[in-house]
């Protein structure tokens, strides 16, 4: 069924994205829309790659306090 | 600022272990969920063992419940978790609330704002000895509350309630009686723009409040891997998550088609 959705519908709905790339997307798409975000990834990640997205937000609200 | 969030998992008998891994890991709240298990009782391990992380419910079933039991619960779980709960409700669906709950279901957004009126009458009552309970509504009637049953006020005040909402209607009410909006996964950022966050300021204009004063919580699906591992195991899960195609542009072969889900997520807003 993966097949059938294309990019353009996958993207409305995900984030596609390598790891790096997450935290930097996330706020700039949802940063001025909503106060929480929680990663709703139904299948396994590592904590080191999750922790390594938490940081990465923790820095970026550090920076820019809002 | 954008706080972070996960959900505490399935696994109650793991509550305190898992949020005490989540906390560490420097997510600011976790939620737990109401499927195959009670979304209260986690809350109570998980604030044992955890010192800063804020503990809500994502989300508990308001309508299979009562405005009085849904006070106390949420009462007591500020008490036990210092001030850090969040009460998440949500309404289910008719099929669930009726067949499973065995509860009535009518007008789910009039009968959830009255459901969240009430809740704040019965905390009023509690908050002062002058405030007698008279709650007469249209779905739920509370009139009777003497001292022994009354847990007086509660030092940490009351926790914030985030409902769960969809609909124009539902999230209209979120804005207006609530303390804010858990939004669900399958919610678009064209979505949350044109309709959620509209209605949401609707509601809570006719409050006299503003988006200011409301939380937007947003559980939102991430495809991500880093090379290696990571990415190999996103290509492993259920054929039926739209990974294939995420995968492909990232210029990975789409995943096999009948390899297992693995084990545990990480998630939003059950």
């Amino acid at each position: 069924m993966g097949e059938l959705i294309d990019d353009e519908v996958l993207e409305s709905f995900a984030v596609v994205a390598p790891l790096e790339e997450i935290p930097e997307i996330i706020r700039n798409r949802f940063g001025a829309l909503v106060d929480r975000f929680s990663f709703y990834a139904p299948y396994p990640l590592e904590p080191g790659a999750l922790r390594e997205i938490v940081h990465a937000f923790k820095r970026a609200n550090s920076a820019q306090p809002s | 600022m954008l706080r972070v969030d996960a959900n505490l998992g399935f696994d109650p008998a793991r509550a305190a272990e898992a949020a005490r891994e989540l906390e560490d890991l420097g997510y600011d709240g976790v939620w737990s969920a109401e499927a195959s298990h009670d979304p209260f009782l986690p809350l109570v391990q998980a604030a044992a063992s955890t010192e800063r992380i804020q503990l809500g419910t994502g989300i508990a079933v308001a309508f299979a419940r009562n405005p009085m039991n849904l006070a106390m619960v949420s009462n007591d779980l500020h008490s036990i978790t210092k001030g850090r709960f969040l009460l998440g409700l949500g309404s289910q669906i008719k099929a669930h609330v009726t067949k499973r709950y065995s509860m009535p279901w009518s007008h789910p957004a009039p009968r959830m704002r009255e459901l969240i009126l009430a809740i704040r009458a019965i905390w009023a009552s509690w908050a002062s000895p002058d405030q007698s309970l008279r709650f007469r509504g249209e779905f739920y009637t509370h009139t009777l509350m003497t001292p022994f049953f009354d847990p007086g006020p509660n030092p940490y005040g009351n926790p914030p309630i985030l409902l769960a909402a969809v609909g124009p209607r539902m999230t209209e009410v979120a804005g207006e009686v609530a303390d804010g909006l858990l939004a669900h996964a399958f919610t678009t950022e064209r979505y949350l723009r044109e309709v959620t966050l509209p209605a949401l300021e609707r509601g809570a204009q006719k409050a006299g409040k503003s988006r200011q004063d409301l939380q937007v919580s947003y559980p939102g699906f991430i495809v991500t891997g880093r090379d290696g591992p990571e990415w190999d195991r996103v290509l492993r899960v259920d054929p039926r998550l739209p990974v294939g195609a995420g995968a492909a542009r990232l210029g990975r072969p789409p995943p096999p088609a009948q390899l297992p889900v693995e084990e545990g997520r990480v998630g939003g807003h059950g």
